[in-house]
């Protein structure tokens, strides 16, 4: 008699466990499917590789007017207004595409964001789970965190035809060698007079032998929280819910979380 | 007397032909090439404001040779103001020689945009050019955006001389002389000082 209270105990607990690895293996898909969807609607028209590549060549533009404008008034005295003139619409262009792509940090984030919480809300959130003797509760999304993936540069290759310009980066340290491409996440500021103006570079993975990386689920791990210097995201982490509670017995209670990390695919070619 | 004639005419003739080999050497030995086209997947997002977007491809060749044009920079522009560069090469002209512009368009009817950003890049060579001692012969223009080159130069503060007054151009700082194609359509510019 006991023998038989025993072994119901024990295929019970068997029961138990499997049916919440189950559902704990079949959330954690539908959440990495999630992350994914929204890691791709952040760069779902190649919008970061563009504007990266825009802002580097932006800032290469104000330095070459740069150089021009000082040479002229310098060379040829004649033709300074001309040449201010010149520099003049190009700092203006630079600040109108620093505007411009912190719009976009602000509305790639809100249409990832808008895209999470319809799919979870179309697949994840009507699933639950009653046995007799355990209830789960509705999965509820509790954090949508955008960043990006440590150690990833941005997608700009090394711009190498104003050696100056070069000389000047490598002295700030702003590039790498192996691949060539500008650090991320940084704020590439010009020389004086032009470091007023903005030139943020986003990590995004880079355009690597005539192939974009894909977009990708990742471990938690080398995600990082953006929001700093108002960077474009390139990855984003959802965190959800569950709560879990006996039903029979003595009351018990625990919360499982589900976390799931994507990166969206990297950077196209220079158009 | 015959001698003495024939003597003048080989004299005449020599003179005339080390005068064209002397304004050989210094007109229109480069060709710099302006191609625009206009580069819509750029920036295609919902709400993107800087739209549309054209790109200007620089190349430069000898006019004198059938020698592969070498791509100088890129430039890429929204609504008619540049917004981005890439170099490629230094702009390797010995100083001296003389540059002839040409802008061709991607398409027969481009934007004005692509107008603006080609005459944009061109008055930025010219630049180069003065800092380089090169002298600049002549815009190439193709007939249909004719206007609108003119119109993109007066825009950077370029005044049309007017053909029916003798306007001095001393005062200029530099004057731009715009054809098309076909050679019946000119007009100069110049920037005042």
């Amino acid at each position: 008699m006991v023998t038989s209270w025993f072994v119901g105990i024990v295929l019970l607990f068997c029961l138990t466990v499997g049916t919440l690895v189950f559902v704990q293996y079949h959330l954690q898909n539908t959440l990495d499917n999630i992350a994914l969807s929204g890691a791709c609607q952040l760069n779902s028209k190649g919008q970061i590789g563009q504007m990266n590549n825009m802002v580097g060549r932006c800032r290469q533009l104000v330095y070459s007017s740069r150089q021009t404008e000082t040479s002229i008034a310098q060379q040829k005295p004649i033709l300074t207004k001309l040449a201010s003139q010149l520099l003049d619409e190009v700092r203006t262009s630079a600040t109108d595409l620093e505007k411009e792509r912190a719009n976009l940090v602000i509305s790639s984030s809100k249409a990832a964001e808008q895209a999470i919480n319809t799919q979870f809300d179309k697949t994840c959130a009507q699933q639950t789970l009653v046995l007799p003797w355990l209830k789960m509760s509705k999965p509820v999304l509790v954090a949508t965190q955008f960043g990006s993936v440590n150690d990833v540069d941005s997608n700009v290759a090394v711009l190498d035809g104003i050696p100056a310009l070069l000389t000047n980066d490598q002295g700030q340290h702003i590039i790498h060698t192996q691949p060539s491409l500008y650090d991320a996440n940084i704020n590439a500021k010009l020389p004086a007079p032009d470091e007023d103006l903005s030139f943020n570079l986003s990590s995004l993975p880079a355009y690597t032998n005539n192939i974009t990386p894909p977009a990708r689920l990742l471990l938690p791990a080398p995600f990082v929280v953006g929001g700093q210097n108002n960077q474009l995201s390139s990855a984003v982490q959802i965190t959800a819910q569950i709560k879990l509670s006996t039903v029979l017995g003595p009351g018990a209670a625990a919360t499982l979380n589900l976390v799931s990390t994507a990166t969206t695919f990297g950077g196209g070619p220079v158009q | 007397m015959n001698r003495k004639t024939l003597f003048l005419f080989v004299l005449l003739l020599i003179s005339a032909l080390s005068g064209a080999s002397r304004a050989s050497t210094t007109q229109n030995q480069w060709l710099v090439t302006v191609q625009t086209k206009s580069a819509p997947s750029i920036f295609n997002y919902q709400g993107a404001t800087l739209t549309p977007v054209t790109e200007a491809q620089v190349s430069f060749a000898s006019a004198n040779s059938d020698a592969t044009p070498t791509v100088y920079e890129n430039f890429w522009g929204a609504s008619g103001k540049p917004l981005a560069l890439q170099r490629y090469e230094p702009l390797s002209i010995p100083p001296g020689d003389g540059i002839a512009f040409k802008i061709v368009n991607g398409s027969d009817q481009p934007f004005f945009s692509e107008t603006q950003l080609a005459v944009d890049a061109v008055l930025r060579i010219m630049l180069d050019a003065q800092l380089n001692a090169n002298p600049v012969l002549y815009v190439s223009v193709p007939s249909t955006t004719f206007s609108d080159v003119v119109s993109a130069l007066s825009q950077q503060n370029f005044i049309v001389k007017d053909t029916t007054l003798e306007t001095p151009l001393q005062s200029a700082a530099l004057v731009i002389y715009v054809v098309d194609y076909s050679g019946q359509m000119k007009s100069t510019l110049y920037y005042p000082q």
